[in-house]
């Protein structure tokens, strides 16, 4: 270091600078390496689930490294007894703390004894809870307008309004005519609700005679029908056929089945990965 | 050798590095403020207010406002609330019950997020899973529409409001969940139907859709997606939507 590229410099400094000094540079390592391990050390023990780094601020304990929510511990006071976690005394505090404590030892202990294995609620109640999180995973994640847009011209028929109906179906002699309805012709009941959506229509009715009635039109009169023991007529008085509604009418319907569906995908998906990854014996007899 | 530039880089990096340190050493006390408060009385402290509403505005902005809007005034076609109105579907608004809905959801799989109950589908061969509630004839839901129009003295047609009043007291159900009074029941998620908010609008072909298709609205549980600072921030954010004339009480 000269004295022109540092005049700013005391003497004394530039020369000992411009010195190779084999303890300076030990000690500016050794500055480094106690550094480097405090910033470390840092990360490493305020890291969560760390046992060093004490109960983080969103848990109100730490059970073998599991954490107990502050969030679950504030709705327990509520919920035992109507407080706000500020004014809860000390007595239901630890009630509650106690309880929860209590609750995660047990089933950490549980786990410990591999109650999943024997138990069937809690084998039921574990492939329901793993299940229902890829669920919640999906519907946390929204689908682009695009997506939604396509998914609902591709499908927009699911989302049609339910069809309505009035119609009469009368039982008629064999060998009527088809569009005009026979004297003696005899009305019956079985649509004695009057206008009915298609689902009721196709219960009162029947299959076949629905399947007659759901393409002819105001005023029409079917062609005879023989069910059973007897010729059936139908005259539809209005039918309404469902139609298709507009995406801004459905939105809520659509994204719900767009996300059903694409949880169905993942829980296919999760069933192959975790089939692929497993190591399945199978006796021989059941191969 | 060290040269006057890279004496001033040296000195720069460790300014830096000091204020980086302090910037971190305060988020992460205000943080731990935040976490560790009543949620009922973070309003009443103005540290932890303006915080948790900075925070909370731009978690809002990156969760939530894709649905709700940027400035939370929902989309009836989705039938996602308004969060601006004061109108609580669930609870009474308070920040830790935003703070619930906002952790565990509403119809979003989780055990713990609100799954009570949901509209039934009455045009369709089994209008609910859970109880015995059987379909309407679409002459029955025209009597329940006018019904409910009349609640706003919208009604057109006195004799149907009659029998749709018979009908929601009675094979209906409707009592059930919103309440002989039609005034609703926040602990299960069930709408007022007397008063001027309608989550899904409020025409008439609205309405019966609603009837006929029934409702189910969900709101994701964000357990796993957002930091609990994040969650309880915007409870608190959402809260103040709701609180523009500045009133205070988060409890």
């Amino acid at each position: 270091m000269t004295e022109a590229e540092t005049p700013w410099l005391p003497v004394r400094w530039r020369l000992a600078w411009a010195r190779e000094n084999t303890r300076r540079s030990l000690t500016l390592c050794a500055a480094g390496a106690v550094l480097g391990l405090v910033v470390g050390g840092y990360g490493l023990f305020t890291a969560q689930g760390t046992r060093i780094a004490g109960v983080p601020p969103e848990d109100v304990a730490v059970v073998n490294g599991v954490p107990v929510l502050r969030v679950d511990y504030d709705n327990q006071l509520r919920a035992q007894f109507n407080v706000s976690p500020e004014q809860a005394t000390p007595a239901q505090r630890k009630t509650v703390i106690e309880a929860m404590l209590r609750e995660e030892l047990y089933v950490q202990r549980g786990l410990e004894l591999g109650v999943p294995t024997d138990d069937v609620d809690v084998r039921a109640a574990l492939v329901n809870a793993v299940e229902e999180a890829a669920t919640a995973d999906v519907l946390a994640s929204r689908p682009t307008e695009e997506e939604l847009r396509a998914y609902y011209q591709a499908n927009r028929m699911r989302w049609a309004n339910e069809g309505t109906m009035l119609v009469e179906d009368y039982v008629v002699p064999a060998g009527s005519t088809a569009g005009v309805l026979p004297a003696g012709a005899v009305r019956q009941p079985v649509m004695r609700d009057g206008e009915e959506y298609w689902f009721a229509a196709r219960l009162h009715l029947g299959e076949a005679l629905f399947r007659l009635a759901q393409g002819l039109r105001d005023g029409a009169v079917s062609a005879p029908l023989h069910i059973g023991e007897q010729w059936h007529m139908l005259r539809i008085v209005r039918n309404r056929p469902p139609v298709a509604r507009a995406l801004d009418e459905v939105r809520d319907k659509v994204l719900a089945d767009f996300q059903k569906d694409k949880a169905a995908r993942l829980a296919s998906a999760n069933d192959r990965f975790l089939r692929r990854r497993a190591d399945i014996q199978l006796a021989g007899d059941v191969k | 050798m060290i040269g006057r530039r890279a004496l001033w880089c040296m000195v720069g990096c460790v300014v830096l590095g000091g204020v980086m340190l302090g910037r971190h050493a305060h988020e992460a006390g205000l943080r731990r403020d935040l976490l560790r408060a009543d949620p009922a009385t973070i309003m009443g402290d103005p540290r932890l207010a303006a915080y948790a509403r900075q925070r909370g505005g731009a978690v809002f902005a990156r969760a939530c406002a894709s649905c709700h809007g940027p400035g939370g005034q929902g989309n009836i076609a989705g039938g996602v609330p308004d969060l601006r109105d004061g109108e609580h579907l669930y609870g009474e608004g308070r920040i830790d019950e935003i703070e619930q809905i906002t952790r565990y959801g509403i119809r979003s799989h989780h055990s713990l997020g609100w799954n009570l109950a949901s509209m039934p589908a009455y045009a369709s061969p089994h209008p609910s899973a859970d109880k015995g509630i059987h379909p309407l004839t679409p002459a029955q839901t025209a009597d329940l529409v006018q019904f409910l129009l009349g609640m706003g003295g919208r009604a057109t047609d006195g004799a149907a409001v009659e029998r749709g009043k018979a009908l929601f007291a009675g094979a209906g159900g409707c009592y059930d969940c919103h309440g002989s009074d039609a005034g609703g029941d926040s602990s299960i998620g069930a709408p007022s139907l007397s008063d001027a908010v309608w989550l899904y609008g409020g025409s008439p072909a609205r309405i019966r859709a609603s009837i006929e298709q029934g409702r189910a609205g969900v709101s994701p549980a964000f357990l796993h997606t957002l930091d609990p600072a994040d969650i309880r921030a915007v409870a608190v954010f959402t809260f103040g939507l709701s609180r523009q004339d500045g009133s205070h009480d988060g409890g």
